[in-house]
């Protein structure tokens, strides 16, 4: 997939003809800082914010996983995932994913009482169930505490070598984006300055692996403007 | 004993007896006032005893003429607040989906929202008659408010949900069911049935400007003219009560309707 976009805002340009590669069934992480546009790239992808500029091919439906999981809080978790699911989607299906996801026990648990990280399992669970050839995830561990969120990325990891979605995964956090992606991409001043191929052993990989990659992406982060 | 002690105890401080208990002393603190004004004032004409008051009242209970009137008082305020309801909220609905309606709708609520009440109500009378002129009036006035209730509520539904609801393609038959009226129904219900007892007041007043024939309203402004001041005060006590009793069974309903699905 190719993306070329423009975004602008009245008092601030994000983007000017940002390009990116976006490689089918893989992990493409696109790791900046705070205000770096990351999440407007997303809902640029997503079809939610206007562009200028194209995304190639046209994506017909994406499915996302928000930074809060966004559950309707009066539905069980069986009732969430049946809210988005299409309806090709069997019962059996359903019943498949909250397995899947190890929410069996809490399916019919209204979401409002779900902790922090069952109603993200529930989001990972309803966009795993999508049909959606993209898949778009916006720090969706950032809320997390460690034991948590290692834990849910072992979850994801788990769940997306068995459908390999094309994923854009955006994040600020180093080590996350070291786990889980295949490319990594550093957004900064709106523009993409370095590219990193992932290699690893293991995906996920262990949490404070790959020091010299860690290293060189640090150091790109870092870079000032001056320099380039 | 120690066990009786705690039973007591437990029931008097469940929810459902404190909020009576509450009501009733707010009530005995009314009555209490009225016959403390009454011996003070001394003047049965301008305020009648309670004793007698509540005589009245009891007298009239039996009577077949108030019955009618009653019910075609709470029929007209129903008939108001139903269509000022289905008017504002259709509007709202349409302020909502398409917001170059909200622009245009906004100076028109402000409009009828400050009309004079019963200056609007001379000029229907000249139109129509003093059976519907009371209809008219209270729904000129409760639409906007309807309007107001509906239209906050869909505003405030949530927009994050709203988002991932159109990343999904989910089917907007499906948002509305599942999103929207789940979303919006419990405050417009809450404002429903405070407008509800509001509608009674409303018709009530409109009744008594219009004189209307078999009417709570045509009743107290006949006891006025006749100077029957015990009628007039026990009008007035059964408008009050029948008022905040809708409003009770109002909110108990909403309560129900959107409470049964939470218990696990």
């Amino acid at each position: 997939m190719r993306v070329c976009v423009s975004k602008e805002y009245p008092k601030k340009k994000l983007f000017e003809n940002l390009e990116l590669e976006i490689p089918d069934n893989r992990i493409l992480c696109v790791l900046g800082e705070s205000g770096a546009g990351k999440t407007t790239l997303l809902n640029i992808l997503a079809g939610l914010t206007a562009y200028e500029g194209y995304v190639q091919p046209k994506v017909s439906q994406t499915a996302y996983i928000f930074q809060t999981a966004r559950l309707l809080p009066h539905l069980t978790a069986k009732e969430n995932l049946l809210y988005t699911a299409n309806e090709r989607v069997t019962e059996e299906k359903i019943d498949e994913t909250l397995e899947r996801f190890e929410l069996k026990e809490f399916s019919d648990r209204k979401a409002y009482k779900l902790s922090g990280g069952e109603k993200q399992r529930v989001a990972m669970a309803r966009a795993f169930l999508s049909s959606a050839e993209l898949l778009l995830m916006d720090e969706p561990f950032s809320s997390l505490d460690i034991a948590l969120k290692l834990r849910l990325i072992g979850t994801f990891a788990k769940a997306w070598e068995k459908d390999k979605k094309t994923t854009v995964f955006v994040t600020h956090d180093i080590e996350e984006a070291l786990m889980l992606s295949n490319r990594i991409v550093v957004l900064k001043n709106g523009k993409i300055t370095s590219e990193f191929e992932v290699e690893r052993k293991e995906f996920p990989s262990k949490y404070g692996e790959m020091n010299e990659l860690r290293t060189r992406v640090l150091r790109s982060l870092r870079i000032d403007n001056k320099g380039e | 004993m120690k066990e009786q002690n705690k039973k007591i105890e437990y029931f008097l401080q469940s929810p459902f007896i404190k909020k009576g208990l509450w009501t009733l002393l707010s009530l005995l603190f009314l009555l209490i006032v009225w016959s403390v004004v009454c011996l003070i004032v001394g003047n049965e004409y301008l305020v009648p005893d309670l004793i007698q008051t509540l005589k009245v009242a009891m007298n009239l209970l039996g009577e077949t003429s108030f019955w009618r009137a009653v019910l075609s008082t709470i029929t007209r305020s129903l008939i108001a607040f139903a269509s000022s309801f289905i008017i504002g909220g259709g509007f709202a609905v349409l302020a909502y989906v398409f917001p170059r309606f909200e622009k245009f709708f906004s100076p028109i609520i402000s409009f009828f929202r400050s009309l004079p009440t019963m200056a609007v109500l001379l000029i229907i009378l000249l139109w129509s008659n003093s059976s519907i002129a009371p209809i008219i009036v209270a729904g000129l006035v409760l639409t906007p408010m309807c309007y107001a209730s509906v239209y906050s509520s869909l505003v405030r539904v949530d927009k994050e949900l709203i988002e991932m609801s159109v990343v999904y393609r989910v089917p907007m038959i499906k948002r509305i069911k599942r999103l929207y009226l789940p979303s919006a129904l419990p405050s417009v219900c809450g404002y429903g049935a405070r407008n509800l007892s509001f509608a009674l007041k409303l018709v009530v007043s409109a009744e008594i400007m219009s004189n209307t024939f078999q009417s709570i309203g045509g009743e107290m402004q006949f006891s006025a003219l006749y100077d029957k001041t015990p009628l007039l005060f026990a009008l007035t006590l059964f408008v009050f009560l029948s008022g905040y009793l809708l409003e009770c069974l109002g909110l108990l309903g909403c309560k129900l309707f959107f409470s049964g699905g939470e218990k696990e």
